[in-house]
C-alpha cells in the first residue's frame, strides 16, 4: 500500500512540477538579428529606389482572452506611403526563417511586377522573429501580428479591393485563417497559399501515426482547409510536388476545400518547399502579376 | 543545427514510443521501479524519449504495470500506459524460450484542453530464461479506435512494430537494450527531418532499461 501511495504522490508531482512546453519553440526559426537591406544596383532584376524603402514598428495589440501580451513589431514597406490611399498593395507573410532579412529579394520582385514600383509591398516580422518582440506563441499571437499590418495598411487608407496578401509557408496559417475569419482590419479577397501547410492535427498524425489531437502538443492549432472552406474570395495556390514540409496530398486538400468566387493551382513538378527557388522565379512573378489583374 | 532541429521536433512528434516494460512474469509479490531512455531514429539521432514504470507481480505467472511519459508530460499531454504480462508457456529446456502474452492501453489527455484518446495494445514476449543475461523477440499491435478522425483520411486500425533485445536481470536490478521496427506498414514523416527505418521503412527505434528491484 506504501509503494502504490508513493508511486501516485511521485506522478502527481511530476504532472505539477515539469516545465510546459511546447512543440512550436524548436519548430519556428525566428532569431534576433540586425536588419540589412541593401540597395540593389540599378542595372538588378529587381532595383528600388531607396527613398521608397521604410522600415518602421507597428503595435500588435494584447488579447487578453488567450493570454497574448501586447508587442512591437517590425514591418518594411517598399513604396510611397502617402500612396497607400491610392495603390494597390501586396501584404507578404513571409515563411520560417530568422527574419524578413531572408526575403528581401522575394519583396523587391512583387514590388516590380508589371514595371519598377508598381505595386506597393508590405511584409513584417512576427513576434520572435528578427527584431520583433517576441515570441509567437501560436496561432493567435500570429493573428493578432498580422491585425497590426493591417491596421497600419487601413490607417494609411487601403480598402480591400486594393489588398492582396500572400501567405508563404509559415506565413499561410494567419493569412489562411484570417481569409476564412475575416475578422480583422481589412477583409482579404485576393490570397496567394504558397507551399502551405494544412492543419496542426495532420502534422502531429503524419508524425506519430495515431490519431492524436495537435493540442497533446501544441497550442499552434490550425485547419486551413476548414478556413479556405470559409473564404469566398479569390485563391491562387502553389505548391511542388515534392515539397517534404508540407506534404502535397494534405496541402491539395486545403485547396480543394475552397469553395469561393475564383481559384487557380500551380502544382509543380519537381519542386521543394522552396518554391521560387525551385520553379523559377520569374514564372512565379508572372504568376502572381496575372493572378492580380485577373 | 538542422540536425537539432529534427531531433527537437522528432521527440515531440514521435512521443508515443517506448520500450518493453517486462518481458517476463516478475516473482509473485515482487515491485519493480525503473525507466526507459531511448526512442526512434530521427536525422540519425536517437530520439532522448523517457518515460517511468511501475511493475507488481501479481501472481507466479501474471504481472501488471504502469508507466507514465515523463517527456509527453514535459508537453502537457498525460500519458499513462497500463498494461498485464502473463505467462503461457514456461521455458523447459535451454533452448526452449516461454512464451508471454501482453496486453493493456495507452491512454493520452491533453492537458491544454482535455483532448483525450485511448490505444489498446495486445502483444508477446519470447524471453530464454535459462541465464542471467536474456535475449528475447516480441511484438505489440497497437489498435486505434479512433483513426477515422485522423486529417485526410491517412489513419490506420492496426499500428504493428517488431522489437528484440537483451536484459540482465540480478537479485537487485535489471537492466536492458531494446531495438524496435515501429510500425513497419507506414512511413513517419516529420518536416524538415528524416525517420529512418529499417529498408525505409516505419521507424527503429533503440531504448534502455534500468529497473530496481524491490
Amino acid at each position: 500500500m506504501m509503494k502504490k501511495l508513493t508511486l501516485y504522490l511521485t506522478a502527481t508531482c511530476c504532472l505539477f512540477s515539469m516545465p510546459s512546453c511546447d512543440v512550436d519553440s524548436p519548430m519556428l526559426k525566428g532569431v534576433v538579428e540586425d536588419y540589412h537591406f541593401p540597395i540593389p544596383d540599378p542595372s538588378d532584376a529587381y532595383p528600388v529606389d531607396s527613398d521608397k524603402v521604410h522600415l518602421f514598428n507597428i503595435i500588435s495589440h494584447a488579447d487578453i482572452d488567450n493570454d497574448i501580451p501586447q508587442a512591437s513589431l517590425f514591418a518594411l514597406y517598399l513604396g510611397e506611403v502617402s500612396q497607400i490611399a491610392h495603390d494597390t498593395v501586396i501584404l507578404y507573410l513571409h515563411g520560417n526563417a530568422s527574419s524578413m532579412n531572408q526575403f528581401w529579394e522575394p519583396v523587391r520582385h512583387l514590388a516590380n511586377l508589371g514595371g519598377t514600383h508598381n505595386y506597393g509591398v508590405m511584409t513584417y516580422d512576427y513576434r520572435g522573429f528578427g527584431q520583433s518582440e517576441g515570441p509567437s506563441t501560436g496561432t493567435e499571437s500570429m493573428r493578432q501580428d498580422l491585425y497590426a499590418a493591417m491596421q497600419f495598411l487601413y490607417d494609411n487608407g487601403l480598402s480591400n479591393d486594393r489588398l492582396m496578401v500572400i501567405g508563404s509557408s509559415l506565413g499561410s496559417l494567419p493569412s489562411g485563417q484570417e481569409a476564412g475569419d475575416a475578422t480583422g482590419p481589412l477583409t482579404i479577397n485576393k490570397l496567394l497559399l504558397e507551399s502551405p501547410q494544412s492543419s496542426a492535427n495532420f502534422l502531429m498524425q503524419n508524425a506519430s501515426g495515431l490519431s492524436l489531437s495537435s493540442s497533446m502538443l501544441t497550442d499552434f492549432n490550425f485547419d486551413l482547409a476548414a478556413s479556405m472552406a470559409l473564404y469566398d474570395g479569390e485563391l491562387l495556390w502553389f505548391h511542388g510536388t515534392e515539397d517534404d514540409v508540407a506534404p502535397t496530398n494534405s496541402a491539395l486538400e486545403v485547396y480543394k476545400a475552397h469553395k469561393g468566387s475564383y481559384k487557380e493551382a500551380y502544382l509543380i513538378p519537381g519542386v521543394g518547399h522552396g518554391f521560387r527557388w525551385g520553379w523559377g522565379k520569374a514564372l512565379w512573378g508572372e504568376a502572381i502579376w496575372s493572378f492580380m489583374k485577373h | 543545427m538542422k540536425k537539432w532541429i529534427g531531433l527537437l521536433v522528432g521527440s515531440l512528434l514521435m512521443i508515443g514510443c517506448n520500450a518493453s516494460r517486462v518481458i517476463s512474469p516478475l516473482n509473485e509479490g515482487e515491485w519493480r521501479v525503473g525507466g526507459h531512455y531511448g526512442g526512434p531514429e530521427v536525422s540519425s539521432i536517437t530520439l532522448p524519449l523517457t518515460s517511468l514504470y511501475v511493475a507488481h507481480g501479481k501472481t507466479s505467472t501474471t504481472s501488471e504495470y504502469l508507466a507514465i511519459h515523463t517527456t509527453a508530460l514535459a508537453f502537457q499531454a498525460l500519458q499513462l500506459e497500463w498494461g498485464q504480462l502473463t505467462q503461457l508457456k514456461p521455458s523447459t529446456e535451454a533452448w526452449s524460450p516461454e512464451l508471454n502474452a501482453t496486453y493493456g492501453i495507452q491512454t493520452f489527455t491533453s492537458l491544454r484542453d482535455g483532448a483525450f484518446r485511448a490505444y489498446p495494445f495486445v502483444g508477446m514476449q519470447v524471453p530464454w530464461m535459462t541465464y542471467q543475461i536474456k535475449p528475447y523477440l516480441g511484438s505489440e499491435i497497437w489498435i486505434d479506435p479512433t483513426y477515422v478522425w485522423s486529417d485526410y483520411g491517412q489513419g490506420s486500425l492496426i499500428h504493428p512494430s517488431l522489437h528484440a533485445g537483451l536484459r540482465y536481470i540480478n537479485r537487485f536490478l535489471e537492466v536492458g537494450i531494446e531495438t524496435k521496427w515501429i510500425n513497419p506498414t507506414r512511413d513517419f514523416q516529420i518536416p524538415q527531418a528524416t525517420v529512418q527505418g529499417f529498408g525505409n521503412i516505419g521507424a527503429k527505434g533503440t531504448y534502455v532499461t534500468v529497473a530496481i528491484r524491490l
